[in-house]
Order: structure tokens, then sequence, then C-alpha cells
């Protein structure tokens, strides 16, 4: 099920949190929503939810229109049928994870085999053992594969990610991260992900959508919004970058030590360095930009080092 | 060694012997009063009272008029948490002060008012000619469920309204997204997280309602609907005065009220889910439009209008009227009253002087008193600094009529032994003893929030013991004990139950001379006492919660 946004447009109190953003999301894509907090990216997701309601544009899920300003079409959240999965996993405190994930199917009515489906539903988790258990006595992980669950019983084509690893600590978000990634891809589902951490937008995704204030930066695979950066913005928030100026720049792993044919070559002063496992990560100052990149050998600050980088892999924006 | 640790230990027992003075023995003489006579126990005399037709009637009363107080107050509140929680209407903050007006106005004060305008040929008469008398409407029980719930609907209120700011959206959102609409919303997930909150309210509500003594005795009595304290307060004060049958009563309401704060606590303990994580409660705000939106509005206008217009729009007109047989007409208005009160008026004079003295007088001792047994408790520590406060605290979940007739009865006693009875100085204690609590608890909430670690730095850098409590605790806790200190000074000011029932002869304070101008003097009179009253005292509460941010 394509989700198309045409024109979304959203203010606050004269604030503007969304500026005309159009949008197509491909069915059966796992589509990354990324920028800055307060970039308007959880907005447009609970706008597709139906949980808020967009000044002007429109909406359609397939080819169902739920969001039309100049029709006047509001079709609410509950009537949308989607799977949501939010960042505090809101989970209900007084019904068991059974009941939590019953619910969606009770509240639509379709109680026909509904332990049956439940069971299901938290076999594809591995929760089926923790049933009868309450949310507050399970751990975070736990907790997060329920409210995945929850949004699946209902067997939803699309599903609503709404930067539900943020509350987990970081080796568990690790994990959390192929885990949802498999889940979404065995089901088939269309997954729209928001989150703020560009590591993760780039190791999910199909296609990421880049956003600052309000605006659609760039919208485009993750292997192109890496190389091939449309905006500057993009290029500062996906993945580290060296500027030689206003509109040139590379990538850490794209720097040389060693002098290479036809390369261009800088000398920077190292800053500091920082030993990795795998080799060192270099900090320099060179004309006045910080670098980072990458070196086998240790760096002593206040050493002088000649960084040679091939010319097709300096990026223009 | 042992001196050592007997000075430890000597302002503990000072103050645990005091408090046996003000609050543990006073109220072991009422329960003593009830089943004891002539030295001996006697069940049989606290039977008979129990079973006389008239005082079932009488606890049947009060059950039911706690009832349905309980049940007209939430509806009244219920709809106003959830628009000042969950729409954008909980943007203008203004209103959480407004609301809570109705709850700091003095409930015999607020029901004069009520009655002022709907008596026979009352202000709304005046206002509206042509309507029907609404007399027999109102002077009724459902007239006295609806000032008594209009008095108290802001606290369960807040107590809702703040269940629910503790409640994510996300959570009626995921519900939302699954498929469930607003009414399955709140039944399955709004309704069952707020249960355990409303159950705690509404029984504090019940037990306020059982221990109030203004409305029911200035517009109870009008409709011959006698409950605990109206019963309590004859029984002790107009002949034939028997405060054996005052003292058995008074157990059976403390009793009801200690059962109720047991059940209270149980719900407080077992409820409880694990609602707030470490982030902070993300709540998204219905925006309301068109029809709901004037709907919403006109309901919150219109509980304004019932709880603070009318009875404040009475009580300051009576005030300013010339001659109340013309009632409402222009030039029929005067401040000759106000100058009246001030001018060659003894008894007007003297009752504010007299509140003036005990409210600073019963301030300052509370605030000392309180300050000293909150540092009592957190050096004791243990099953001593538990007993200490508790028996500090105890006032507070007590009606306050009952420890007043247990203080006239112990004071009584012990008259050879100290000769306070009958004098001001009864009702300083009184004072004290009713409500040490507020410097407690206000003190104590200071208390929490020093942490160890300032103390511990103190100690660090070398301080003594004494320097660092008088450079480090003492000015932190100065606004705790400050907001005490005010707390008390107001409520003293505005205190009726304690007056009526323990002032000497021919002594008035502020609620007292009030009372008797509205039954048998003249009522503008009173009522410029009571707008000098309910202004001064709630201008100061106002005030203290600005200071207490």
């Amino acid at each position: 099920m394509d989700i198309t946004l045409q024109h979304i447009s959203k203010s606050y109190g004269g604030k503007s949190v969304i500026r005309d953003v159009s949008l197509t999301i491909r069915s059966g894509s796992f589509t990354t929503l990324l920028g800055p907090s307060g970039c308007g990216k959880t907005t447009l997701l609970r706008m597709i939810a139906g949980l808020e309601t967009p000044d002007a544009g429109e909406i359609f899920l397939g080819s169902r229109c739920v969001f039309s300003g100049p029709q006047g079409v509001s079709v609410p959240p509950e009537a949308r049928g989607l799977g949501f999965v939010f960042q505090d996993f809101a989970l209900w405190p007084h019904m068991t994870v059974f009941e939590n994930t019953a619910f969606g199917l009770r509240a639509s009515g379709r109680t026909e085999h509904l332990a049956e489906r439940v069971r299901q539903a938290l076999s594809i988790v591995h929760l089926e053992e923790l049933a009868d258990r309450y949310p507050h006595q399970l751990s975070g992980g736990q907790q997060q594969r329920v409210a995945f669950a929850r949004a699946v019983v209902t067997e939803p084509e699309c599903i609503l990610f709404d930067e539900p690893l943020s509350a987990l600590d970081a080796q568990l978000r690790a994990e959390m991260r192929v885990e949802l990634r498999e889940l979404v891809t065995r089901l088939g589902l269309t997954a729209v992900f928001v989150t703020h951490d560009q590591s993760e937008a780039i190791s999910m995704s199909d296609r990421i959508a880049v956003f600052s204030a309000g605006r659609l930066e760039q919208y485009d695979a993750p292997e192109a919004v890496y190389s091939h950066p449309a905006t500057s913005f993009a290029a500062h928030f996906v993945g580290l970058s060296n500027w030689i100026d206003s509109r040139h720049f590379f990538r850490p792993e794209k720097a040389s030590l060693s002098p290479a044919p036809g390369a261009r070559a800088f000398t920077a002063g190292v800053v500091s360095s920082q030993y990795l496992g795998a080799g060192y990560e270099v900090h320099l100052l060179c004309g006045g930009e910080r670098w980072t990149i990458l070196s086998p050998v240790r760096a002593d600050p206040g050493a002088s080092l000649t960084v040679s980088v091939r010319p097709e892999d300096i990026i223009t924006v | 060694m042992h001196l050592d640790r007997l000075t430890e230990r000597a302002p503990a027992f000072l103050l645990g012997a005091l408090l046996l003075f003000l609050v543990v023995c006073p109220l072991l003489s009422v329960f003593l009063k009830a089943v004891v006579l002539d030295g001996r126990l006697a069940l049989s005399p606290a039977a008979a009272v129990l079973g006389a037709p008239e005082n079932l009637r009488m606890i049947a009363n009060s059950l039911l008029l706690g009832v349905l107080v309980v049940l007209t107050s939430t509806v009244i509140a219920a709809p106003l948490a959830y628009l000042f929680s969950r729409t954008d209407m909980a943007r203008h903050r203004a209103f959480d002060i407004l609301f809570l007006v109705p709850f700091m106005t003095p409930p015999y004060i607020a029901s004069m008012g009520w009655i002022l305008f709907m008596q026979k040929r009352g202000l709304l008469s005046q206002l509206v000619p042509g309507l029907p008398d609404g007399a027999p409407v109102f002077f009724t029980l459902g007239g006295l469920v609806l000032v008594m719930s209009l008095h108290v609907f802001p606290f369960l209120l807040t107590i809702l309204r703040n269940a629910m700011d503790n409640i994510p959206s996300s959570l009626e959102e995921s519900a939302a997204v699954l498929g469930a609409q607003f009414p399955l919303r709140c039944r399955r997930v709004l309704l069952p997280l707020l249960a355990g909150n409303y159950a705690i309210g509404a029984l504090l509500v019940f037990v306020k309602t059982l221990s109030e003594y203004g409305t029911p005795y200035t517009l109870g009595r009008r409709i011959g609907f006698d409950v605990f304290t109206t019963d309590i307060h004859r029984y002790a004060a107009v002949a034939p005065i028997s405060f054996g049958k005052a003292a058995v009563l008074a157990s059976v309401l403390v009793t009801i009220c200690l059962l109720l704060w047991m059940v209270q606590n149980a719900i407080t303990r077992r409820k409880s889910y694990r609602l707030v994580g470490g982030r902070g409660v993300r709540l998204t705000l219905t925006p309301l439009r068109g029809a709901a939106r004037v709907l919403a509005w006109g309901y919150v206008a219109l509980v304004l209008l019932l709880a603070i217009g009318i009875p404040y729009f009475s009580v300051i007109a009576t005030s300013l009227i010339r001659l109340r047989g013309y009632g409402l007409a222009a030039g029929n208005f005067t401040l000759a009253h106000y100058a009246e009160l001030f001018a060659d008026n003894e008894n007007a004079v003297s009752a504010m002087a007299n509140s003036l003295f005990l409210g600073v007088t019963a301030a300052t001792l509370c605030a000392v008193l309180g300050t000293a047994v909150v540092l009592a408790v957190r050096r004791a520590r243990g099953r001593t600094g538990r007993l200490l406060e508790a028996a500090g605290l105890l006032p507070e979940m007590l009606p306050g009529i009952v420890l007043v007739i247990g203080l006239m009865l112990f004071w009584n006693g012990i008259y050879d032994v100290l000769p306070l009875y009958n004098t001001l100085g009864i009702l300083v204690v009184t004072y004290t003893a009713l409500f040490l609590p507020y410097t407690i608890q206000y003190v104590t909430s200071s208390f929490t929030q020093i942490s160890g670690s300032l103390l511990d730095a103190g100690r660090v850098f070398g301080g003594s013991r004494f320097y660092i409590f008088r450079r480090i605790t003492f000015p932190l806790l100065l606004k705790g004990i400050a907001a005490g200190w005010m707390m008390t000074f107001i409520i003293s000011v505005r205190e009726l139950v304690a007056p009526s029932l323990i002032a000497p002869p021919n002594t008035l304070v502020v609620s007292t001379y009030i009372m008797r101008e509205f039954e048998q003097g003249s009522v503008s009179l009173g009522m410029c006492m009571a707008v000098l009253c309910v202004g001064l005292t709630t201008a100061a509460l106002l005030a203290l919660r600005r200071h207490m941010r």
C-alpha cells in the first residue's frame, strides 16, 4: 500500500513545523523519516496515523483519501487501520501482555480465534510465555516486542514507528535494529520509521527522507544520501563530513595517509586521536575546518599529516 | 555516654509531652467520656444514644449526604478535569486559581450567600422579579448537596486532573490507532487508570463532607437536616447540654473517618501502576472547535457562576445595600455598613482584634512547634519519630469538631492545674492543635528538598553541627516555615467550629460575629465582615501559592 503525502503543511501558533511536504512511500518498503529534533518528522508520522491534523494538503493510503484540506476529509485514527509503535511503547499498565495485544482485535470486533491470533502475534516476537505478565514486569526490550506484536496482530498493511528504539539502552538498541528490520521484512509490511539517529536510518532503511525545519531536504536510498547528498544539511546530518570549502567535502574512510597518483593532498595538524580497536579515529584541523579520518597508526597531537583524497571521492553539494 | 543520649532524646520527649496535651489526651478524653460513667466502664449509655431513633436517622442523614456530595462533585469535576487536561483549554492556566476560589471560600460564608440569594424575597427574586419562588426548591436536601458540592469539587478536580496529566496521551492514542472509538478508549484505558486516584479523592470528599460543620449549620439546620457535626455541636453547646452524648457521636464519627483513611491508605499502596518512566509525560491537547468549544466554555462559565458568582455576588451586594426592604435598586447602595463596622461597634472591633491576635499567636506557636517536631522526627527516626509525626498530623485526619470537643473535655478536667479553660488561652491551644499539621507538612516538604549532599558538603568544609543548621538547614527550611505560618494565620482567622464551641462567654471572633449578625442582627454588617475576612485571607492564600511555586 503506497502512502502518498501531497503538499502537507502545518503551523502551531504562527510557527511553521511542516512546510509543503510531498512524499510517496512505496508499498513494501522500509522508509525512514530522518532529522534533528523539532524538524517535523514525528508530526508527519502522526499525521499519517491521524493523530495530528495538517493545515493543508492531502494524504492517501493506497487509493483511499484519509485527509484532504480542500475536500474537508479527515478520517480519525481509529478508522485508518494502521499499526503504530510509540516512542514510550504506550503499553496499558493495567492490562496483561495478552490483553494489550488483543486490544485491537477486540476494538474492531474481530474476536473470532482471538486467543489463537494473539498467541501467534506473540510467538512472532518470542513472548508466548509472558502473555500473563503486566508491562511493568517486562524488560525494555520485551516491552518493545509487545508493542510490535500489538501493532501487527490486526494485520495492518502498514506500520508506523515513532523513534521506537530511543527508550532502549545502547546494546539493546543495536540488537532491536536487526530484529525489527527482520520482522518487518518477514511479514511483508510497509514500514515508516522516524528517528533522529542517522546510523539507525542508514542501516535499516530502503529509503531515507531527510528533514530539516519542516522541509524535505532529500528522499533517496541510504547509499545515495550518503554518497550524493542533495543539500549541505543532508551532507552534515548523514555521516561524518570533512569540508574542504563550503561546497566540497569527503567522507573519513576516503582519506589516505599515503600519497596516491592524481590525488589531492592536504596538510593538516593533529588535534587528538582515539583508539577504536580496529584502528584510530584522528581529529585534524585543516584551514580552520575540523576533519575526522581513520588511520591504522596512532597520530600524536601537534604532529602534521598529509591527507590524500582522490578527486572522485570529493563530493560537491 | 548515658547523659549524652539523654540530651539527645530530651527534645523528642518534651515535644511528645506537648503533643500529648494538645492532641492525644483530648482525643482519648472523647472516647473515655463516651464509655466511662462515674469512673466505671459503661457501654449501655453509649448504646442507648446510638439506638435512639433520632440519632440513627442523623447517622443515615450524614452518610446519605456524604454519598450525594461525592456523586455531585464528581459530576461537576470530571468533565472539567478532562477539558483542562486533554483539550487546548489546558493552556489557560488562570483557571487553576479561579477553580480554587470556591474551595478557599469558608463554607459558612458561601452558604450564607446562597441563602440570601434563594430565600423568599431574596436577591434572585429581586433580580428576576417574574420568577416563581425558588425557595421551596433550594431549601431541600438537594440545595444542601449542591452548595456543599460546589465547595468541595475543586479538590476532586485537582486530584483527577493531576492523575490525567500523569497518563501519557500515547496510551489513548495507541487505542485510537488500533480502532477504538472515544467511548471505548474512556472505558478501557482512561477510566481504569483513573480508578485508584478517583477512589482516593472520593473517600477524602466523603470524609470532608462528614467533617464539615459550616454549611450543615447554616443551611442544613434550616431544612431540619441534622448530621454528626450539628448534633455534636447541639449536645455540647445548647441546653440541655450532654457531653456524654456529644462524646458518643464524636467517637462514632472519628471511627468512621479513621476507617475511611485506612481504606484510602490501602488503595494508595495497592494501585499505583508504574505509569511514568524516566521521561516526562507527553500530553497532546485536542483543539476544541465549533459547538464543542461553545459547550465546553459554557459549562465552565456555568460552574463558575454557581460556585463563585452567586455566593460572592450575594455577600457583596448585601454588604452594600442600605435598606434591605428596598432590595437591589439604584440609590439603595451605601458603604455606610463598612464605616459602621469600625466606628462605635465594640463587638465588631473586638472580634477582629481577637481573630488577629489568635491568628498571629497560633501561627507563631505552630511555626515553632511544627518545625521542632519535624526536626525531632528527622533526628529520632525509628518508632519514636513515627509516633511523634503521627501525633502531630493526627488533627488533620480528624473532623475538627471532635478534637475541639476533646480539648473542651480534657482542659476542663485539668482546670485546677492549668486554668486556661474559659479564657482566650484555650482558643490559642485549640487553634495550635488543629492547625499544627499544616506547618509540619510544609516544613517536611521543604526538608525533603534538601539533599543529604548539601549537609555533607557543609561538614566537609568544616562546619559544626549548629553552624550547618544555622547557615544551611534553617535558611532552606524558612520558606516552608513561612508558608506554614501564613496558612495557619489564614485558617485561624476563618475558623468557625472551635470558637463557636469553646470561646469564653461574650468573646466573639470574626466567624462567630458574622454568624451572630447573620442570624439575629444586621445581615449587612455580617456580610461586610465576611467580605473583609474572605477578601483579605483569599488574597493572602493566592500570594502564598505564588510564594510556594
